[in-house]
């Protein structure tokens, strides 16, 4: 496959570095974030905290919102990814406005 | 961005924890405190982390894009204070801090003062029309004294090894017929063709290169439905050369109406020099006849250049040439 043939220069390897590294560390919240979930559904009720749909729904509410931002995050990192190195075979400018865009 | 909104909710959750939560009998202990702050501060960190690792990936894309970086001081000034105001809005919202808010609302607001009110350096109408008129008096002297009798085609990119540079192509002989790509690319940098016209910079070809700059793209890239859409607005409200344009495009033919009051002397001055202002047009109606050829990839001449209503409005007709077709052997 041609794709897989293309010579990227070092600051384009950089740059897909640094975006790998968003995406895994995009990730690896994912997971800090779950272990602090659990801390808080599973060990605050030994230290007498009672269950109410007052502070849970609040708590559900932003718990959604965190992990569903930070999905979004690793995806649209994933296809910068993907339209940089479009951008490094084609020198086109279009994909490198698209990375940017999804960047941002 | 996205990581950010993240970042915030996660600290509204950790105000949640740390604060509502004692009121359905949560009690302070470091059994569960040291956990999950430690765990809080991670992902805090690691989110940071990515942020810094995406803004770091956009500024090294930007710089690959650009070439060598011109730094301007007014827009430097104007993106610290707006950034800083912005840091200072969002500090004020999660530490409740109405000092820092206002910090932050003064900074907002003078940084978009300083967005809107840039400095522009203005020329008055009399000495546009002066040092720009010359040149083309020359021109017209040239062209009456060589005798040539050809309407000026303006040749598409592909007649260049230059892709940027543009060129009129001026027949000798009353013809339209043009000269091989072989021919013109051998000549390119000179001005008289053997035996056959002269090719010359159009006097609209600063102006073109404007156009693209505002635009944010090369002409070259672009159709003639993109002009059509985009020239009104680049000369109106962009550039603010023109009052009212209006572009039809009939078959081969494109027809500009502008109303300009920037043009409207120089277009009476330069309305004299009939052999110019019917072969080659003003820089205004040529820059606009150089963005038709780009675009279309084709041969271009300015039909009919007219001026009506005390010199303000102008309509020109510019007709699309269909190229013959070579053959190869």
């Amino acid at each position: 496959m041609t794709f897989l043939k293309t010579r990227v220069s070092f600051k384009t390897g950089i740059i897909l570095v640094l975006l790998l590294a968003g995406v895994v560390l995009n990730a690896l919240s994912i997971f800090c974030f779950i272990r602090l979930d659990r801390v808080v559904h599973g060990d605050l009720y030994r230290y007498g905290l009672r269950f109410d749909p007052e502070w849970e729904i609040q708590y559900w509410t932003y718990s959604r919102f965190m992990m569903s931002f930070l999905a979004v995050a690793m995806l649209v990192t994933g296809i910068s990814i993907v339209f940089t190195l479009i951008h490094a075979r084609t020198r086109g400018a279009s994909s490198r406005l698209i990375t940017i865009y999804f960047l941002r | 961005m996205t990581t950010g909104f993240s970042a915030f909710f996660l600290n509204r959750l950790n105000y949640l924890v740390h604060s509502d939560l004692y009121n359905y009998g949560l009690r302070y202990d470091t059994g569960w405190v040291i956990p999950y702050s430690n765990f809080s501060y991670l992902t805090l960190s690691l989110m940071g982390l990515a942020i810094a690792t995406t803004a770091v990936s956009i500024g090294l894309i930007f710089l690959g894009a650009r070439g060598p970086v011109k730094i301007d001081l007014t827009k430097l000034v104007c993106s610290i204070l707006l950034s800083a105001g912005v840091i200072a809005l969002a500090f004020s919202i999660s530490s409740t801090s109405s000092i820092l808010a206002f910090i932050g609302l003064g900074l907002v607001f003078w940084g978009a003062i300083l967005f809107y009110v840039r400095p522009e350096k203005y020329v008055k109408e009399t000495m546009f029309v002066k040092t720009t008129l010359p040149s083309l008096v020359n021109l017209e002297q040239m062209l009456t004294e060589l005798g040539y009798q050809g309407k000026g085609v303006y040749l598409p990119p592909k007649y260049f090894r230059d892709f940027e540079s543009s060129k009129i192509y001026l027949s000798a002989q009353d013809s339209m017929k043009l000269p091989s790509l072989e021919q013109i690319r051998d000549r390119e940098d000179k001005a008289f063709l053997k035996n056959s016209g002269v090719l010359i910079t159009p006097p609209g070809m600063e102006l073109l290169r404007s156009f693209e700059k505002t635009l944010g793209t090369s002409f070259m890239r672009v159709d003639l439905q993109y002009l059509e859409q985009n020239m009104p607005k680049l000369l109106i409200e962009d550039l603010e050369i023109a009052q009212k344009v209006e572009i039809k495009t009939e078959n081969s033919r494109v027809y500009v109406r502008m109303e300009s009051a920037i043009f409207k002397n120089f277009w009476k001055e330069a309305i004299k020099l009939s052999n110019v202002w019917c072969s080659l047009g003003d820089p205004l109606v040529s820059a606009i006849a150089c963005a038709l050829t780009r675009a279309t990839g084709k041969p271009v001449i300015i039909e009919k250049n007219q001026i009506s209503n005390e010199g303000q409005t102008i309509d020109i007709a510019y007709r699309i040439l269909e190229e013959r077709k070579e053959k190869t052997h």
